[in-house]
């Protein structure tokens, strides 16, 4: 799904993004301040993007802009700091996006993929167990056969994929998919939930409370 | 600028109507007496040549003899008036006829009417005054027997000259009276103006006051009601500047407390959002579960710490103590026994000597004060710790890494951490708790340290005298 470096000196926090990443299937890098984050780029590091925290001892987030820009990796700053003047500073100076603490861990997912689209870093493939997707061809494939999912059922299995693990409300798999036009309701998705399941065969169960989640290994 | 002008409006007319109907008053008074003088001596002149008439009337007629009678008179008569004063006609008149009279009037008639008796050298007349056509006439008349007719021999005199001259009087008084009023008018305004200016600049501070400016104060020379009421303003001004500097600085004391506290709580907010997201959203192993539940309890546990050192701060900074007097040995003994087990198990060695004088104080905020500086130290690696009070000055010293000078000042004010470490269990709030308990002692506290060579804070403690007793801080 792609490498994170996190930049954070608070412990909790840094511990909390990197098992919320990881459940995702990002990979993760913690780093608790800004001179770790030099000498880990000196030594060759790399990664897809990169979640600073702004107040960091020693050597701040504003400070970590040029080298971490120098090696191609976009930036998103995670900070307590709330006033204009910091989010001008963060976003004219180069950053993709200026999130504020406290955040819905949501919020920042979504603004991560957004960042990661942007700069390529999109996934052609997710490999479900004995399910492979293919977002350029747009198919499916199990077992060798091509399922010949509706275009509706592709887009729902592939959210689902790019957040496997994760439970979604039935609201925000209907929005996404289906659009914020759309005037049904969201037993629609229960019953392209059930057809996925048939076809697949994959583990997508139901979250009580919060919705649906595809379970993969 | 709204003056209002009523009140010198009206001070200047009140004086001026009580002016013009005391002047009016006064000139018609005057011109009353004027008249009735004036009438009286006018009365009195004609009254002189009515009598010298008679005499003359009865000289001539002695000289006749024996041939007195009406037609001797009526001759006599026209003799005496053609010798008249060119003022004057006289009238002979007997019962309702006229035997002469070029006057014009009738002053039997008239003096029937509204005559009134004259005096004059025990002789008694009948006078009377009366305008005709614009002139005045006094009128003397008596009666004069003759055989058995009785004549009504009258003077009647023009005396509009004389009469003119009371009324000339009270066209002047008119005059003058009108421009005294209108000088005195003048004179009040300007004398009011003058005078109820002081009343504008005082209106003119107190709008500046209202508007923010509480600087402005009275220039006060006068030293009437005026002055004293522009020192009661000085005074006010005063003491409105000192409440809102001391309500201002309050209210930026806790805008500043208010703003590092929300700062505070957003990293541990932010962790326990994100593990509770993780564990209601996320497929996680039982591993991974133990170990969100276990941040969300220590971050819990860490928003509670933060409360309740606030809310410690907030009761002691509006608390109101009293100072009751505390045996030294009773404080070490409460001291110690919360800080000897911890100092045990942290390899601390505590000092503690306290003296033998009794202080004045809240003992739970004295173990409040020292337990904090016992944590500040412990934090600053100090490994012996020295608690002492002498001649009432309270003194802790530690041997840690000490406070470089620039930032002596800023270790007191709420929130503030060091630097260099963000300490996960402090909040920069002990310190400044220890300040507001010391304040409340009546002193503040000082600290005086150098960095690697330790710490020491102090503050003074007021010493219980006998002979005094405690009092209300």
């Amino acid at each position: 799904m792609g490498k994170i470096i996190i930049a954070e000196d608070e412990l909790a926090i840094n511990k909390m993004l990197c098992m919320n990443l990881e459940l995702m299937g990002y990979e993760t890098v913690p780093k608790y301040d800004g001179q770790q984050v030099i000498e880990w780029l000196n030594e060759g590091g790399n990664a897809d993007l990169a979640l600073v925290d702004v107040m960091m001892p020693r050597v701040d987030g504003f400070e970590l802009l040029e080298p971490l820009s120098a090696h191609n990796i976009p930036i998103i700053f995670l900070t307590a700091c709330g006033d204009l003047e910091s989010k001008l500073r963060g976003l004219t100076g180069g950053a993709e996006d200026y999130i504020v603490k406290p955040f819905e861990m949501m919020e920042l997912l979504v603004r991560m993929e957004k960042v990661l689209e942007r700069h390529g870093k999109v996934e052609e493939r997710f490999v479900l167990g004995k399910v492979t997707i293919d977002t350029q061809k747009r198919t499916v494939i199990r077992d060798g056969a091509d399922l010949n999912l509706t275009p509706m059922e592709f887009d729902l299995l592939l959210l689902l994929a790019k957040k496997k693990n994760v439970a979604m409300s039935r609201d925000r798999l209907l929005h996404e998919v289906w659009g914020i036009r759309y005037e049904g309701g969201t037993r629609t998705v229960d019953v392209h939930i059930a057809q996925l399941r048939k076809k697949t065969g994959l583990n997508i169960i139901s979250v009580p409370k919060i919705g649906y989640r595809l379970e993969v290994d | 600028m709204k003056l209002p002008h009523s009140l010198r409006l009206k001070l200047t007319a009140g004086t001026l109507t009580v002016l013009a109907l005391a002047l009016t008053i006064c000139c018609t008074l005057m011109i009353n007496a004027s008249r009735k003088v004036m009438e009286s001596s006018v009365i009195s002149l004609t009254a002189r040549e009515e009598s010298t008439l008679l005499d003359r009337v009865s000289g001539q007629l002695g000289k006749m003899g024996s041939v007195r009678n009406g037609k001797t008179l009526q001759y006599v008569f026209r003799v005496l008036s053609s010798q008249t004063k060119p003022d004057s006609e006289y009238v002979l008149q007997l019962e309702d006829t006229e035997i002469y009279n070029n006057s014009g009037i009738s002053p039997q008639a008239l003096l029937r009417e509204n005559g009134k008796l004259v005096l004059l050298e025990n002789m008694e007349f009948i006078s009377s005054m009366c305008t005709i056509g614009g002139k005045y006439y006094c009128v003397v008349g008596s009666e004069y027997p003759l055989l058995e007719d009785t004549y009504t021999i009258s003077v009647v005199k023009d005396v509009t000259v004389q009469m003119e001259q009371v009324d000339q009087l009270r066209s002047y008084c008119i005059l003058i009276g009108t421009a005294i009023t209108l000088a005195a008018g003048l004179l009040i305004a300007f004398f009011l103006t003058k005078n109820l200016y002081p009343l504008r600049i005082l209106q003119q501070k107190a709008e500046a006051i209202a508007a923010g400016d509480y600087s402005g104060r009275i220039c006060v020379v006068r030293k009437d009601e005026i002055g004293a009421a522009a020192e009661s303003f000085n005074t006010m001004a005063e003491a409105v500047q000192n409440h809102i500097d001391t309500v201002e600085k309050t209210a930026q004391e806790r805008n500043m407390l208010l703003h590092a506290l929300s700062h505070e709580m957003r990293t541990p907010v932010t962790a326990l959002s994100g593990y509770a997201y993780a564990l209601t959203h996320m497929r996680m192993s039982l591993d991974q579960q133990a170990e969100a539940l276990d941040f969300i309890e220590s971050e819990s546990r860490r928003l509670e710490r933060l409360y309740t050192k606030l809310t410690e701060l907030i009761t002691v900074t509006d608390q109101k103590i009293s100072l009751v007097p505390i045996k030294p040995e009773r404080l070490q003994a409460k001291i110690l026994a919360i800080l000897l087990p911890m100092a045990k198990k942290q390899g601390i060695q505590l000092d503690v000597n306290l003296g033998n004088s009794t202080v004045l104080g809240d003992i739970d905020l004295l173990v409040m004060l020292i337990t904090n500086l016992y944590d500040n130290a412990r934090k600053a690696g100090a490994k012996i710790l020295e608690i002492k009070i002498t001649g009432g000055i309270l003194s802790v010293k530690d041997d840690g890494y000490g406070i470089p000078e620039e930032i002596q000042e800023k270790i007191m004010q709420p929130f503030y951490q060091g630097d260099v470490s963000r300490n996960q269990e402090g909040f920069g709030l002990g310190l400044s708790l220890c300040r507001q308990i010391a304040l409340l002692h009546g002193s503040n506290l000082t600290v005086e340290s150098a960095p690697r060579e330790g710490c020491t804070f102090t503050t003074l403690l007021q010493l219980y005298d006998d002979s005094k007793t405690a009092r209300e801080v």
